[in-house]
């Protein structure tokens, strides 16, 4: 057995038995070029996802509703600061990782590409692609690599208000009168696929969930997740 | 902005607790450091005292020592109470 | 209070009311375009502490009128807003923002500290509130101020660029309006000449350690008090009151 091979062994017997690893633990440059790009990837769009919704800051249509916003979307900068930090432990700086979304070589989460048209897409968005984000991100806590769990905790914690926050606007939309129903109604036909997209591909057409899963970055492949959005 | 050195924030969450490391930032120099970390890391109350220190300034023990650092403390049982055996009549020690 | 002093003081509120919330809506244009997701974060913080210090004002108001504190904000026009013109000003850049916030956070500090005093408890409650605010929103500017001031050559001459612009708004904010004149009588409200001696030193300290020059003989801007504003009020208020307007009567 090689020496290589048999730090991997023992890395894997780490992770098996749930310990957590740590930035100066040695890895895989697999694992760590893995968390690299999914953490990134993860930072990146909670950045990107600030504009569609800082798109209604200035037009929200109450205090009330204006200061949630603000709040939110100013959580979702701390997020992809807590997430970029994360990433910074493993040796890529901010500035290289905001340099690969600019040339797009990193990627983010297509979702944030559709243009919120409505105010009603503004609690779409929090009640439907928040409500998706949270099953993606709840298990993330579980990660086997410390910086990251730990980052994800302090989101989940923070994230709790953002689903509930969409779930009112819509419900209010919905109570109110017709031309704010329907105003919901088409929010919801737009972002209903959309969100459900925001698993990832097919089990069988993702190359890289196997190997998260075995290593504990990924607690569970994006079909199950997907399912378990509304079970 | 992008050469701002990096942070590593650690919060005091209520007088009587320890400071504790609770993530990391950019910038400019300590003063804006502190006042980016209550920003980033108090916005819900979440502190009473911030403590930041320059990244490259911490020195941490290397993990392919940590059986040499750390083992050794493993069998010295004689530093924990249970290891000392008290007849049953002495309740409380 | 009889119906007149009512009446009066529900539109005293406006001026301190507008102003934050003109200010906090600016700031709101900035959220998820900030220079660094830090000083992003730190401006909305701003944001929110103003905008919920407006809403303290218009709660008052609504109470004592029996309006809701979203009738004041979404449901009056431009010549009703009694905001300074400084706070209706364009962000421009980074700057620009700054500068703005500065002149505008070192009289806030101060009338607020003044509004303390109020012989009016919930005012003096409202004031009590947001003067710690208003402490760490003056330190943040001021400091952003002297950073760029005394910094590069490109800082510095982009943040005398922003004083020069933004000077001729500086002397309303202690312009009282007969109304607050009348406040200040009844010690309900500050005397903004005192407010003024503080505010305008403060200001010049760090104007000074910015190593800016202050502009002289300035031709000052008023008028916002009066509800007469600057051409960016229609706009801010097109934005600000877009669903209120388009679907009267409707709940959100």
């Amino acid at each position: 057995m090689t020496a290589h091979s048999s730090l991997e062994e023992k890395f894997q017997q780490r992770i098996d038995a749930e310990q957590k690893i740590e930035p100066r633990d040695w890895m895989p440059d697999a694992y760590r070029k893995t968390l690299i790009r999914q953490i990134s990837q993860h930072a990146h769009s909670e950045i990107v996802g600030m504009l569609p919704e800082g798109n209604w800051i200035t037009r929200a249509p109450s205090l009330k509703r204006k200061l949630a916003l603000l709040a939110k979307v100013q959580d979702e900068a701390g997020h992809g600061l807590y997430l970029y930090s994360a990433c910074e432990t493993l040796g890529i700086s901010r500035a290289e990782q905001l340099e690969q979304l600019h040339s797009g070589k990193a990627k983010y989460s297509s979702i944030f590409n559709y243009p919120t048209l409505t105010w009603a897409d503004i609690g779409a968005i929090g009640w439907l692609v928040d409500g998706a984000a949270i099953m993606n991100q709840v298990p993330l806590c579980r990660c086997s690599y410390g910086p990251y769990a730990r980052a994800m905790v302090k989101i989940c914690k923070e994230e709790s208000f953002h689903q509930r926050q969409g779930f009112e606007i819509l419900l209010t939309l919905c109570n109110g009168t017709p031309e704010q129903k329907e105003m919901a109604q088409d929010a919801l036909n737009r972002w209903w696929w959309p969100s459900l997209m925001m698993f990832g591909p097919k089990d069988a057409d993702s190359p890289h969930t196997q190997q998260s899963v075995q290593w504990k970055i990924k607690r569970f492949t994006n079909d199950e997740l997907r399912q378990n959005l509304w079970t | 902005m992008k050469d701002w050195p990096l942070y590593e924030v650690f919060i005091r969450s209520a007088n009587g607790l320890q400071h504790k490391h609770v993530g990391s930032l950019h910038a400019a120099d300590p003063k804006m450091a502190i006042e980016n970390a209550r920003d980033v890391y108090t916005r819900r109350n979440e502190g009473v005292s911030i403590w930041v220190v320059e990244s490259k300034y911490i020195t941490a023990s290397n993990p392919e020592e940590s059986a040499s650092l750390f083992d050794p403390a493993e069998d010295k049982i004689y530093r924990h109470p249970t290891f000392y055996n008290l007849p049953d009549e002495v309740k409380h020690m | 209070m009889n119906q007149t002093d009512t009446v009066k003081l529900v539109n005293y509120l406006m001026f301190p009311a507008d102003n934050v919330m003109i200010l906090g809506q600016r700031l709101g244009e900035w959220c998820g375009h900030g220079p660094v997701l830090e000083q992003d974060i730190a401006l909305t913080n701003i944001a929110l502490d103003l905008i919920g210090e407006a809403r303290n004002y218009y709660q008052y108001a609504a109470g004592l009128s029996g309006k809701s504190e979203d009738d004041f904000p979404f449901h009056r026009n431009e010549r009703q807003f009694k905001n300074v013109l400084l706070v209706e000003q364009p962000n421009g850049n980074w700057g620009d923002t700054l500068m703005r916030q500065c002149m505008f956070d070192c009289f806030h500090y101060f009338f607020l500290d003044d509004l303390k005093k109020s012989s009016d408890e919930r005012l003096s409650a409202i004031a009590s509130k947001s003067f710690k605010e208003a402490g760490y929103h003056l330190r943040f500017s001021s400091e952003w101020v002297i950073r760029l001031g005394d910094g590069t050559d490109e800082s510095h001459d982009k943040m005398q660029k922003a004083l020069d612009r933004l000077i001729v708004y500086f002397e309303e904010l202690f312009m009282p309006d007969p109304l607050e004149q009348d406040m200040a009588q009844l010690q309900i409200a500050p005397d903004l000449a005192q407010t003024a001696i503080h505010a305008k030193a403060k200001f010049r300290e760090i104007i000074e350690e910015a190593t800016l020059k202050m502009p002289e003989n300035v031709f000052f801007q008023k008028g916002g008090k009066q509800g007469l504003h600057t051409e960016n009020m229609g706009y801010i208020l097109a934005d600000m009151q877009y669903l209120q307007k388009t679907y009267p009567g409707a709940q959100w």
